[in-house]
């Protein structure tokens, strides 16, 4: 797709519009900013209608790629410019953030394998069989390939989903017992 | 007026254990998502890339349908078994080259349709099976391939919850400061706002690599499992067999009903199936240039009859969909600028996972417990990986590596970088990868442009000639920095070597 220049420069004018909206509105930290916000993004989702107006489906993704791209242009600009250093936030964050091991030996080792197992081939065994259930209740209501397609898009998304969560919960029997429920939630709806 | 803040107002608690899941998932699967990013981004130029390694190729702009018959019957008439498949891949936009392959051989032809030797562009099939497979057997690799591509999904997630001001700090970038912040500003910027572009890759990755075993099961619930059934209702049935002799089909008719009857199409993939019998069918692969959909199929009988249109362009969504993963996963949907973004947009993923893995050890080390070794050992994988590749590209093109010691090459290679990596300071490792990258690079533009181009190459082969020399002098930067005495600036602001 070679994309006509009118079309190219009128998309890049509002993508330009509406990320210089945005990043004004929130250098700005939250006074008066609100029409800044929503102008910006209605800037961009013009830019994006556009772009599909122009070249249907194809045009939608190749105006998120401009649109990246443009972003890339307004952070690498902002990385000329020395800011204020961060504030004390983000350093108590990042101190409370290391993945520490709490207990030591042989426990704290079968512990991490456990949780390596628990994350890696369960959740993704156990989100595999929810695409499937998926896939078995939207059957009688949709086209195979429509119910087929929900599977595919849903298996490697709750296992991503189920990844970042189960490693937010702290206690290990309950990141244990989510997996297992969830496991056999999919088992019994397939076999039914 | 008061903005009310798009992101929900994050809990302390849900920022830390956010950051924490990320951390651990980024420390699991950070080195394979790494070379998986890098030879993903490397895959985007395929295109550029086969031809360059088999330079001497000629280039064809266009095929008639009576050349594409010869090639076929050329190459059919010199087989010495059955075949199974027989392909012609036609001139692109982007890829003026004609390629014909049958189970047996592939071979480049010319305009007229006369195959003018053998397509030969092994480290081009080494990187995609690197980034398909990790180099393991297919269904394996494939699906541990998928299943990092959800892991990459989840890294995403977990970093976007992770972060509390997402918004406030959109274009916020602190140069010049210390190491820390400059890479966590390099890592978070770069990861707010190609986070769309993150998730796609990811996500349809993942939806490739796990497709047989999400297929299994779901053609288990659905398809009383018969998985063929279920790729049927996605991809299209197959007509029954019929072994009895035949001659090739009419790909010539074909082709020129094609044009006369689909003129908005654009074929680039020719398949003859059980090409020679009488069950042989033709499908022929065109490009809608509005659409993001792989192909649509155009299904031909072996006298070169139309038969039918699969529905990749116009039947169920669910097929629209499947269709549209490839070309969205790897950029192919706007020409060249499309894939030059996907090239940096790549790169800047692989910068994301450097610096994540990068902000771990420099956290540990301001915490007091640094991991030197484990620090020059990840060192040693980003810059490792860029220098076994270069090596191999260059060794095979040379013709100093046959096909078949690719991949112990750079495995091996690379397990003994990795080794010497553990026991060498991070800032030399970093420094002597980049360096030896570099001259692979710098040594072999000159050697293939010289021996092996012809004289009247194309533009496209000097823009890669081109690219890949500033790619080295860019890698070589460090080392001449070093050699006159100047101090790196990515070294002094901690973006990729760490103190020693």
């Amino acid at each position: 797709m070679s994309a006509p220049l009118p079309l190219l420069l009128a998309s890049l004018v509002l993508i330009a519009g509406g990320l210089a909206a945005l990043r004004r509105a929130w250098r700005q930290r939250g006074e008066g900013g609100g029409a800044l916000v929503a102008g910006g993004w209605a800037a961009l989702l013009a830019a994006l209608i556009l772009c599909a107006g122009g070249y249907a489906d194809r045009g939608v993704a190749f105006g998120i790629v401009l649109a990246m791209a443009a972003a890339l242009f307004f952070v690498f600009g902002a990385a000329l410019r020395p800011l204020a250093p961060a504030p004390r936030r983000t350093l108590r964050a990042a101190k409370t953030a290391m993945p520490e091991s709490r207990e030591a030996g042989w426990r704290s080792r079968l512990a991490g394998i456990w949780t390596f197992v628990l994350l890696g081939p369960l959740a993704g065994l156990v989100s595999a069989l929810l695409g499937s259930l998926a896939f078995r209740l939207a059957q009688p209501v949709l086209a195979p390939a429509n119910a087929a397609v929900i599977a595919f898009f849903l298996a490697p998304l709750a296992w991503a989903v189920l990844a970042a969560l189960l490693l937010m919960e702290p206690r290990r029997w309950r990141r244990s017992a989510i997996v297992l429920a969830l496991g056999i939630m999919g088992a019994v709806g397939l076999a039914v | 007026m008061k903005t009310r803040p798009i992101w929900p107002k994050a809990s302390s608690g849900r920022v830390d254990s956010a950051l924490s899941a990320h951390s651990l998932i980024g420390l699991i699967v950070g080195g394979l998502i790494y070379v998986l990013c890098l030879s993903g981004t490397l895959a985007v130029f395929e295109d550029e890339l086969e031809w360059w390694e088999d330079a001497s190729a000629p280039a064809v702009a266009a095929v008639t349908p009576e050349a594409a018959q010869k090639a076929a019957q050329t190459l059919f008439s010199a087989r010495e078994g059955e075949l199974s498949h027989l392909n012609l891949f036609l001139p692109r936009e982007d890829w003026p080259r004609f390629v014909a392959s049958t189970d047996e051989e592939t071979r480049s032809v010319d305009a007229a349709g006369a195959p003018t030797g053998h397509h030969h562009a092994p480290w081009n099939a080494f990187l995609i099976d690197l980034h398909y497979y990790l180099h393991l057997p297919s269904i394996i690799g494939i699906t541990l391939v998928g299943s990092l591509g959800a892991m990459l999904l989840a890294l995403v997630l977990s970093g976007l919850l992770a972060h509390p001001r997402i918004f406030r700090d959109a274009f916020a970038f602190r140069r010049g400061g210390s190491a820390r912040l400059t890479q966590a500003d390099l890592h978070n910027r770069l990861s707010v706002w190609l986070s769309p572009f993150f998730i796609a890759v990811a996500l349809t990755g993942a939806m490739i690599g796990l497709f047989t075993v999400v297929g299994y099961l779901v053609a288990q619930a659905g398809f009383g499992g018969d998985i063929l059934a279920l790729y049927a209702v996605l991809f299209g049935e197959e007509p029954a067999p019929n072994p009895a002799a035949a001659p090739l089909a009419d790909i010539a008719t074909a082709l020129r009903t094609m044009k006369a009857r689909f003129p908005e199409a654009i074929p680039f993939w020719i398949i003859v199936h059980e090409p020679g019998t009488l069950g042989q069918h033709v499908q022929v692969l065109a490009e809608h240039p509005q659409r993001l959909i792989y192909a649509e199929y155009y299904n031909f009988d072996g006298d070169g009859a139309f038969v039918s249109r699969t529905g990749m362009s116009d039947g169920a969504l669910g097929q629209q969909i499947a269709s549209s993963v490839y070309r969205v996963h790897f950029g192919y949907f706007g020409g060249f600028w499309v894939k030059a973004a996907y090239g940096v947009f790549g790169l800047c993923l692989c910068a994301v996972v450097a610096t994540g893995l990068n902000l771990y050890f420099l956290k540990r080390e301001r915490q007091g417990r640094p991991a030197p070794r484990l620090r020059s050992v990840w060192t040693g994988l980003v810059w490792g990986t860029p220098a076994l590749l270069a090596a191999t590209f260059a060794g095979s093109v040379a013709g100093l590596l046959p096909p078949a010691s690719l991949v112990p090459a750079f495995w091996a290679g690379l397990a003994a970088l990795l080794l010497w990596a553990a026991i060498t300071p991070a800032g030399r490792v970093r420094l002597e990868a980049r360096a030896a990258a570099g001259l692979c690079l710098l040594l072999i533009v000159p050697f293939n442009v010289i021996m092996r181009m012809p004289a009247d190459a194309p533009l496209l082969l000097h823009a890669v000639s081109a690219v890949l020399a500033l790619a080295a002098l860019w890698l070589l930067r460090p080392v001449a920095s070093a050699a006159f005495g100047k101090k790196d600036p990515a070294g002094r602001q901690g973006l990729t070597a760490p103190a020693e």
